[in-house]
């Protein structure tokens, strides 16, 4: 309110003295990130190459070209290792955030009218981005291999579960980066991706007992699974997981929850970032 | 050393320069509007600190600091590293809050005013991406504030960096890093600028070019605020100059009155005793300041040294010597009091 009652001097050289109208969102910004993340180009591409990896190793184990519901072991893997790359890609995105805190970046956007939420669209942004990448690498990998067997709209389906955990996983990412300091956000973000991982099922390690069970509907990446499993119908199971229906409760609450959640403490945290390094 | 003043062996409420109600105001440039520590709040004020404190866990950093400055002054923020000067520009910056007191900044809170553009700032170092390259900086940050490529070229051309455009940041110079980071500073136009130490870890010819690129193209007709422990820049870029050290506010004056602070010259002398060392430190106070009364040994600084060599030596002072102050340690004596 009193900001818009200041009235700006007059230019004695001419100079815009109008009042700054500052945009929502700096696609300017969103740009260097997105030149930024080309010159980490390994980085990603060792990203994309984990879930590739993981493919060939669990998909050439005996019995994944069985059917179970509407495709095959192969399929549901493949899925799997779809937003688990996605995961790990958004991931890493978010660790420019603990390089970037030291050098007092984000002491020199707060000194501008970037909004919490607009930094968080465009880290966010970048991540995303990076994470298509990794699912494109994967599935042109699959394409060529060619033991995935799924309707057409599953293969869609999945990008879009992958986006979500994309998008989980940036917000995962920022709070840690933005919370910790830089030596151990970074150490502590390959842990994090690993134990959601297991404890989500998306390595199928035998998850036996009520606890886990409600566990794994709990971690970020469990509502992928449970989703990727409710997608191949009811009798895609793998041990105990598996036989939700699409719109159940429990899968939705886990996405947006942590989707939610994540970017509004991201914000937060943000915003609470000012000290020196 | 300690200084000691009529009100007794308190540093933290010695204020050489302290302006009383009628004398030493100043006319704000421009304005024609009074302000000064005892007046009313001037409508303009540009920044105005009230009894600002600042805790870190056990360690207050800022320990009650009163401060205004009027609209298109020039101010250094004069103090040793340590001194509570980064503290108080990132209140003014709006990146900390105050433990106790109020920060306003043209009668908004810091926050509003850089979110209108009205306040910019040079940190002391850092807050720039090494990867990318100079003119993606000036083109983000007027990005953001609404501004197109247009306005990021021109301020660019005006600190005259326009040329390295192109360059990775980790390749340029400390000095190319300020002017990058004072480019990013005019984007939005502000009013009041504030520059944290913007010389540190220059070589002195850099430092010359800097200010005198900066004070030619952009400071006038600013408000301008700026934290150094470089006695010389204070000297010749600011109307005035406030003290820091521990976290209060030791000296505010102009430049010229800090420039008589050094101009006077140091008398000691030796007594029988602490008593007769206290009774002749009484008889010299007037005019001078008694930097320290320790034991039987007294320091008096002074502008007129005849007069309290001959009081002292009346007095029944020993070994008297008179040593010319330089600015330096005029400085050292006003912001040294831990060591006491």
């Amino acid at each position: 309110m009193t900001a818009t009652t200041v009235s700006r001097r007059t230019a004695e050289d001419g100079a815009d003295r109008s009042r700054v109208s500052p945009r929502p969102v700096s696609l300017v910004y969103l740009g260097v990130e997105l030149k930024r993340m080309g010159t980490r180009a390994v980085t990603l591409l060792f990203c994309g190459a984990m879930p590739v990896v993981f493919y060939f190793l669990f998909g050439s184990m005996q019995g994944m070209d069985q059917m179970s519901g509407r495709g095959n072991g192969n399929a549901v893997l493949l899925c799997f290792m779809a937003f688990y790359g996605a995961c790990m890609t958004a991931a890493t995105e978010a660790m420019t955030i603990a390089h970037e805190r030291p050098l007092g970046w984000n002491r020199t956007l707060r000194l501008t009218p970037l909004r919490p939420w607009s930094y968080i669209v465009v880290k966010s942004g970048s991540a995303v981005i990076g994470a298509l990448g990794s699912v494109a690498v994967l599935y042109v990998v699959a394409a060529i291999w060619h033991q995935a067997v799924m309707p057409g709209w599953i293969w869609l389906a999945a990008v879009g579960i992958a986006l979500l955990g994309a998008l989980t996983f940036a917000a995962i990412g920022q709070i840690l980066c933005l919370l910790l300091n830089p030596d151990r956000s970074t150490g502590l973000l390959v842990p994090v991706i690993l134990f959601c991982s297991f404890l989500s099922g998306v390595f199928t390690l035998p998850l036996s007992g009520d606890f886990f069970a409600v566990l794994q509907q709990i971690v970020p990446m469990g509502g992928m699974v449970n989703l990727v499993l409710a997608l191949f119908g009811p009798d895609a199971k793998i041990n105990d997981l598996g036989g939700m229906a699409v719109g159940d409760w429990r899968i939705w609450a886990n996405l947006t929850g942590w989707i939610v959640v994540g970017f509004a403490v991201a914000a937060w945290a943000w915003r609470r970032d000012t000290k020196r390094q | 050393m300690r200084w000691t003043t009529e009100e007794g062996r308190d540093p933290a409420r010695f204020r050489p320069f302290r302006r009383r109600p009628g004398e030493g105001d100043y006319v704000a440039r421009g304005t024609g509007c009074y302000a000064s520590p005892v007046n009313p709040v001037c409508a303009t004020a540009a920044i105005v600190l009230r009894n600002v404190h600042k805790r870190f866990g056990d360690v207050e950093a800022v320990k009650g600091v009163d401060l205004e400055i009027p609209a298109g002054e020039v101010v250094a923020l004069l103090g040793p590293n340590g001194a509570g000067k980064t503290t108080i520009i990132d209140m003014v910056l709006g990146l900390s809050m105050p433990t106790s007191g109020s920060v306003t900044v043209r009668g908004m809170t810091a926050r509003e005013a850089v979110d209108a553009g009205l306040v910019a700032a040079v940190t002391q170092t850092g807050g720039l991406l090494n990867d990318i390259a100079v003119g993606d900086h000036v083109r983000i940050v007027a990005d953001i504030f609404g501004y197109g490529k247009q306005r990021a070229d021109e301020v660019m051309a005006q600190v005259g960096i326009a040329g390295i455009a192109h360059r990775k940041t980790q390749m340029c110079s400390g000095g190319e890093k300020q002017r990058l980071k004072f480019a990013m500073a005019l984007i939005p136009n502000p009013e009041l600028i504030i520059l944290d130490e913007p010389t540190t870890g220059m070589d002195v010819a850099a430092r010359k070019a800097f200010w005198g690129d900066i004070h030619d193209q952009a400071l006038s007709g600013r408000t301008v605020l700026f934290a150094t422990h470089y006695l010389e820049e204070a000297d010749e870029y600011a109307d005035r100059v406030v003290v820091i050290a521990e976290g209060v506010v030791v000296a505010d004056g102009t430049t010229a009155e800090i420039r008589n602070l050094a101009a006077g010259r140091t008398v000691q002398a030796d007594f029988p005793s602490g008593e007769a060392a206290a009774t002749a430190a009484a008889q010299v106070r007037d005019g001078s300041i008694v930097c320290e009364l320790q034991g039987p040994r007294l320091i008096v600084h002074t502008q007129d040294s005849d007069r309290v060599v001959a009081a002292l030596s009346t007095a029944g002072g020993r070994n008297l010597t008179v040593t010319s102050e330089s600015l330096e340690a005029a400085f050292l004596k006003l912001t040294e009091r831990s060591n006491a």
